[in-house]
């Protein structure tokens, strides 16, 4: 049988950082047709888009939560072996597209039969590629944005009391208003296009060909996309090089030399 | 000639503040200095001489459109000259059927401006006039915004500002610019000496000091190289000897007020083609790119003689006299004695704020028609080796 363990892109859900209490605070995409989870992930945004991305080309699965799981009988579950595991028919019989896990007759049970096909270890890689790449320019992301959000505050701040105060010197002036509205907009400018960015990014993945496509192909064309001169990378290369130069951590992330 | 050195020839700015990214293989202490000088200049991207010699690393040469007049002392008053120019450019705006887009920073120079307009158009016309501000401007200068500008005058936020050829074409565009090369040089570069009460004595008997003061090491220590302070105090002063000024411009007030005069007129009138422009791939043609110089405000004849006639009168040895007969112009029309006795001059924020925040994607060099060429590696070989054979 073919390992998932083997792919350069395989993660585990546990990650040293985590709390005890956050341990088991994860998510696991659950395949309805086959009542197999093909990977568990803790962020729920990203899971929802590759829920639509699946959906777009006709998978349908179920995202669930194992928050609130009792875990004595699968307390070391994890994406290596999370195939074995499906959800109990109460969870499984009304498909949703976030699984109702409330019930307390939801649970995990471990599936009786061996029926990986190559094809669905294909998907399987192929989600799990999307989710390792998603999720490191996630994090690489954030990091950014935390940072113009926090540099900005005090500017912001300021532009508050500012507006307060100019508004009882000025009382009828039209233009105060306007002008700090305009200030705060180039303040958020530069975290704002990092949304852009980041929509251009899902954008390419909701159009790939995902059936048609080795890991392989989509990295490739994952390159070549933010090569276009419609993905603007050289303008994202010269608007975030302190302290994060977020083109060269890009390029590593996407192995490009 | 590859294009590039072609458009480089007939560069009228290439931007100092950029040069940073250059790599010349041989790094000449020429080099340095030239990338150095971005350290003097704040808001201005490009020095060249108008009168007598001053190598760059380009040798461009200066644009007529912005040549330096017969230096001569006139007796006009201040207040005659910026009522006339005002009231010409109100005649020309109407006749073309154009606005008056006023450049206004809240600072002096601009505020002498606004003045002029405000002073000598009817007000029953006033709406010719939009003043282009920000935030800044107006806490620069608040009782003058609440007074004259609020709910009087239409404002365009700065920053919402993109300066095109359809824009030009629209309004006159005026600006407070050059006037720290007219009404007294910025005060950072000689304070030493106006703290000791020493900017009005002669250049010659300080040449060591004011040398030593420009050596700046703690300014960009990785492209500090020893002797800037020497070899720029030297080439201003052999300038200003072989221009036959040495003898009028005589104190240290003076020696900076040349520094100004001669060699940073050119691009402090032009600046908008640099700090107000949303989209550097836009060019101007020829005939704008005239009218434009025809129509800056500072940039006549008359302006610079003044300056020249008045250097002792604008850098007085009491130093609170500073820019006295502008702020006079201003006084008067406005009535705030406040402002009058206490206003300093200021850097404008808005240079400020690109300089900082939009280096990155600031052309590193415009062509003719200011149409903005970026950092491509062709161009950064071109300039790299300019700045490497560059001799000083």
């Amino acid at each position: 049988m073919i390992k998932i363990t083997e792919s350069p892109y395989y993660f585990s859900v546990y990650s040293n950082d985590s709390s005890n209490e956050e341990k088991y605070n994860f998510l696991g995409m659950l395949s309805v047709t086959d009542n197999q989870f093909y990977i568990l992930h803790r962020n729920h945004s990203l899971l929802k888009f590759l829920q639509i991305l699946l959906s777009k080309n006709f998978y349908t699965f179920s995202i669930v939560s194992f928050k609130h799981f009792n875990f004595d009988a699968h307390k070391d579950i994890d994406n290596h072996d999370c195939r074995d595991w499906g959800g109990s028919p109460h969870m499984t019989n009304t498909y949703e597209l976030e699984a109702n896990t409330s019930i307390l007759e939801s649970k995990l049970i471990k599936n009786n039969f061996n029926s990986f096909t190559p094809l669905k270890f294909e998907l399987q890689a192929k989600m799990f590629f999307i989710m390792n790449i998603l999720t490191k320019l996630d994090k690489l992301f954030k990091k950014v944005r935390d940072y113009e959000i926090d540099i900005k505050k005090p500017v912001n701040k300021g532009l508050d009391e500012l507006k307060r105060y100019l508004g009882i010197i000025c009382p009828d002036d039209k233009n105060i208003s306007n002008f700090m509205e305009k200030e705060r907009q180039l303040t958020q400018m530069k975290y704002l296009m990092l949304d852009v960015y980041w929509d251009r990014l899902l954008l390419f993945f909701y159009n790939v060909d995902l059936r048609n496509s080795t890991t392989k192909s989509l990295l490739e064309s994952l390159k070549v996309h933010i090569k276009r001169p419609e993905f603007e990378l050289e303008h994202l290369k010269r608007l975030y090089q302190h302290p994060h130069d977020v083109y060269t951590e890009l390029c590593n992330i996407l192995g490009i030399v | 000639m590859n294009q590039h050195l072609i458009d480089l020839k007939n560069s009228p700015c290439i931007p100092c503040n950029r040069l940073s990214i250059l790599n010349p293989s041989n790094r000449t202490p020429y080099a340095k200095f030239w990338t150095r000088t971005q350290h003097l200049l704040v808001g201005i991207l490009d020095l060249r001489a108008r009168t007598g010699t001053f190598t760059t690393p380009w040798n461009i040469p200066s644009n007529p459109l912005y040549k330096m007049p017969k230096l001569k002392v006139i007796s006009d008053s201040l207040e005659e000259l910026l009522d006339a120019r005002a009231t010409e450019l109100y005649y020309k705006a109407k006749k073309l059927n154009k606005k008056i887009a006023v450049m206004w920073s809240g600072g002096i120079d601009s505020t002498a401006v606004l003045v002029a307009f405000l002073k000598n158009i009817p007000y029953a016309d006033k709406s010719i006039v939009t003043v282009i501000c920000d935030t800044n401007s107006i806490l620069e200068n608040i009782e003058f915004y609440k007074k004259f500008i609020s709910n009087n005058l239409e404002c365009i936020h700065y920053r919402t500002l993109d300066m095109t050829e359809e824009f030009l074409q629209s309004y006159i565009l005026v600006h407070g610019d050059p006037g720290d090369c007219l009404f007294g040089p910025s005060i950072s570069k000689y304070q030493y000496f106006i703290d000791r009460g020493q900017h009005q004595e002669p250049w010659k008997k300080h040449l060591d000091k004011m040398k030593e003061l420009l050596e700046m090491p703690h300014v960009d220590t990785a492209s500090y190289e020893p002797g800037f302070g020497e070899w720029y105090v030297d080439k201003i002063t052999d300038n200003l000897e072989e221009t036959g000024q040495a003898d009028y411009l005589t104190s240290i007030a003076d020696w900076w007020f040349w520094t100004y005069y001669n060699f940073k007129w050119e691009f402090s009138c032009q600046r908008p083609f640099a700090y107000l422009r949303r989209d550097f791939t836009t060019t101007f043609s020829d005939d704008t790119l005239k009218e434009y110089a025809n129509d800056t405000f500072f940039n006549t004849e008359k302006f610079q003689q003044w300056g020249y006639s008045n250097i002792k009168k604008s850098v007085p040895k009491d130093f609170a006299l500073h820019k006295r007969e502008v702020k006079m112009y201003i006084y008067k029309f406005a009535n705030d004695l406040n402002y009058l006795e206490y206003k300093p001059k200021s850097l404008s924020s808005p240079a400020n704020f690109d300089l900082i925040v939009n280096a990155p994607f600031l052309p590193i060099y415009y062509k003719s028609n200011w149409q903005g060429v970026l950092d491509d590696s062709l161009s950064i070989k071109t300039l790299s080796i300019l700045l490497e054979r560059y001799k000083g």
